[in-house]
């Protein structure tokens, strides 16, 4: 998981690999959101949440992170909870639940199949079933598998801060690599999938260098629906591509109000192109990756679209 | 679970012992690794007592906050069967069952695993029968250096209780996590499913 934490080579890359132990730090149990709100305010930016582990600890490990103490959630009842669909349609998927419940909820695979199917392609069966999808965005890795699929589906996420509960789109909740918009001092309490429009097609591509315990060069979540032969709706999402998972309006401008033909998608995957920013490093060239992205985002659209 | 965990007042020198009914005794422990950064408020973080029941057997263990349950398996219990590798969630070496699912050793905290059930590659065995995966590993060939066995087979025993007949593709994304230097995969890849029949067959006959 670690390799895919940053925006640019990784650590791993150049020297450092292993410690023998992790440094020493102050282990504390929240039971409840406003404790562990007190903590992180106590702590002033030198705390670390944890759930899973399976970012964190690497982190720590490599020396990346070191913080003073590490506060764990994992037994905050109000972050967890699954998957539930609520009245209306709505999914709500507590923080904590774990990739692994995640790629085999039988309601996502029903409801929102885009997202299981992404996350199985995530990091190995161990990793998925300690990681959770809170984790995955909190690490906010530019590269982080659970993101794009989630923008494509017009996913909120609700946050927990000593103001009290707010809910804001997914798409302003980054704000850089490994940097979101709870700061250091708000908490990941659930992410909601609003109810997808009737007829919604998505497909999740993703690029990398190996197929098992690899992150994304590039990865892109595309969603179509469509009304009596035209594109109604259309979500065009690029991951590992910018310091941020990228959304692309120009290109779902594009395809909204058109049949979705050929020359539609082939003009929808150059623009989404043109937007992607991709940085050149270990697993891949910014040329690479621009061309990688047209390629995947014309598969995608095939997919759904035609 | 962590509502168990305790901290001790001797500051963790104990080592890991077992409760009760424990049958075999836990082996010495080596000596801490040397930290050589200078020191923090973090360094004097209190040991904290957890439980937990590895392969069956009930341990009390004094551990300080940073300690992994792969250090904890591996130098407070003498449990060195379980294997460790990358040290980063990446090799699979130290995969074990946790509550019935496979975790990387490396990437759980010991105060984690408080109140938890752990299994590893010393308890797969049944009154000194080799699991049919351990065989099978071993009649195939599935092993050369032996370093990636344990976690290779303990993944293996998860991917089958859920999937009692994989492909070989299946099995191979099944094992996606676990890394092997030297035999290569096609050997375990066939043992795995040389095993699932072994473990049909074994049903089988338990039914009729």
């Amino acid at each position: 998981m670690e390799a895919c934490a940053t925006h640019g080579p990784s650590a791993s890359a150049g020297g450092r690999v292993f410690r023998a132990a992790l440094p020493p730090f102050e282990y504390l149990a929240a039971t409840s959101v406003p404790e562990a709100l007190r903590l992180l305010a106590k702590f002033r930016g030198r705390a670390v949440l944890l759930a899973g582990g399976t970012d964190v600890l690497v982190q720590m490990r490599t020396g990346k992170r070191v913080p003073e103490a590490v506060i764990d959630i994992k037994r905050v009842a109000a972050l967890g909870g699954g998957v539930k669909v609520e009245r209306g349609g709505r999914i709500a998927i507590g923080a904590l639940t774990t990739l692994a419940d995640i790629e085999h909820d039988a309601k996502l695979r029903r409801l929102v199949p885009l997202l299981p199917e992404a996350v199985a392609t995530m990091a190995s069966p161990q990793v998925r079933n300690r990681g959770t999808i809170g984790g995955n965005l909190c690490n906010a890795a530019p590269s982080a598998d659970t993101a794009p699929p989630l923008l494509a589906l017009d996913a909120l996420v609700r946050l927990h801060t000593r103001k009290g509960v707010r809910t804001m789109p997914l798409a302003e909740f980054f704000t850089g690599p490994g940097r979101t918009a709870l700061g250091t001092d708000a908490v990941l309490g659930a992410i909601l999938v609003p109810k997808p429009p009737r007829g919604l097609r998505a497909a999740f591509r993703k690029h990398g260098v190996r197929e098992a315990m690899e992150c994304a060069v590039v990865s892109v979540a595309v969603a179509v629906a469509k009304e009596r032969g035209t594109i109604r709706h259309a979500r065009v999402v690029l991951g590992a591509v910018a310091p941020t998972p990228l959304r692309v309006p120009a290109a779902e401008a594009l395809l909204v109000g058109h049949p979705g033909g050929p020359l539609d998608l082939l003009a929808a995957a150059g623009e989404a192109a043109d937007a992607a920013r991709p940085i050149t490093d270990v697993r891949g060239s910014s040329d690479y990756r621009r061309d990688v992205v047209r390629t995947l985002v014309r598969r995608a659209l095939e997919e759904v679209a035609g | 679970m962590s509502g168990e965990a305790r901290r001790s007042a001797d500051g963790g020198r104990r080592t890991g012992r077992k409760t009760g009914a424990a049958r075999r005794a836990g082996s010495g422990r080596r000596p801490s690794t040397v930290d050589r950064r200078p020191p923090t408020p973090a360094d004097r973080a209190p040991a904290w007592q957890i439980t937990l029941s590895v392969n069956g057997d009930p341990y009390r263990v004094s551990v300080r906050p940073n300690r992994t349950l792969l250090d904890v398996l591996r130098e407070e219990l003498g449990l060195t069967g379980t294997k460790r590798g990358c040290d980063q969630g990446e090799c699979g070496a130290c995969t074990v069952h946790l509550d019935g699912r496979t975790v990387n050793a490396c990437l759980v905290l010991a105060i984690d695993a408080d109140g938890s059930e752990v299994t590893t590659i010393e308890g797969l065995a049944r009154r000194g029968e080799l699991h049919p995966l351990q065989r099978a590993f071993v009649e195939e060939g599935a092993i050369q250096c032996g370093y990636c066995t344990p976690g290779m087979i303990l993944q293996a025993a998860a991917l089958l209780r859920q999937n009692p007949s994989p492909t070989s593709a299946q099995i191979r994304t099944g094992m996606a996590g676990n890394l092997c230097r030297c035999t290569g995969y096609a050997k375990i890849v066939k043992a795995i499913g040389k095993a699932a029949e072994v473990m049909k067959g074994q049903r089988k006959g338990r039914a009729s």
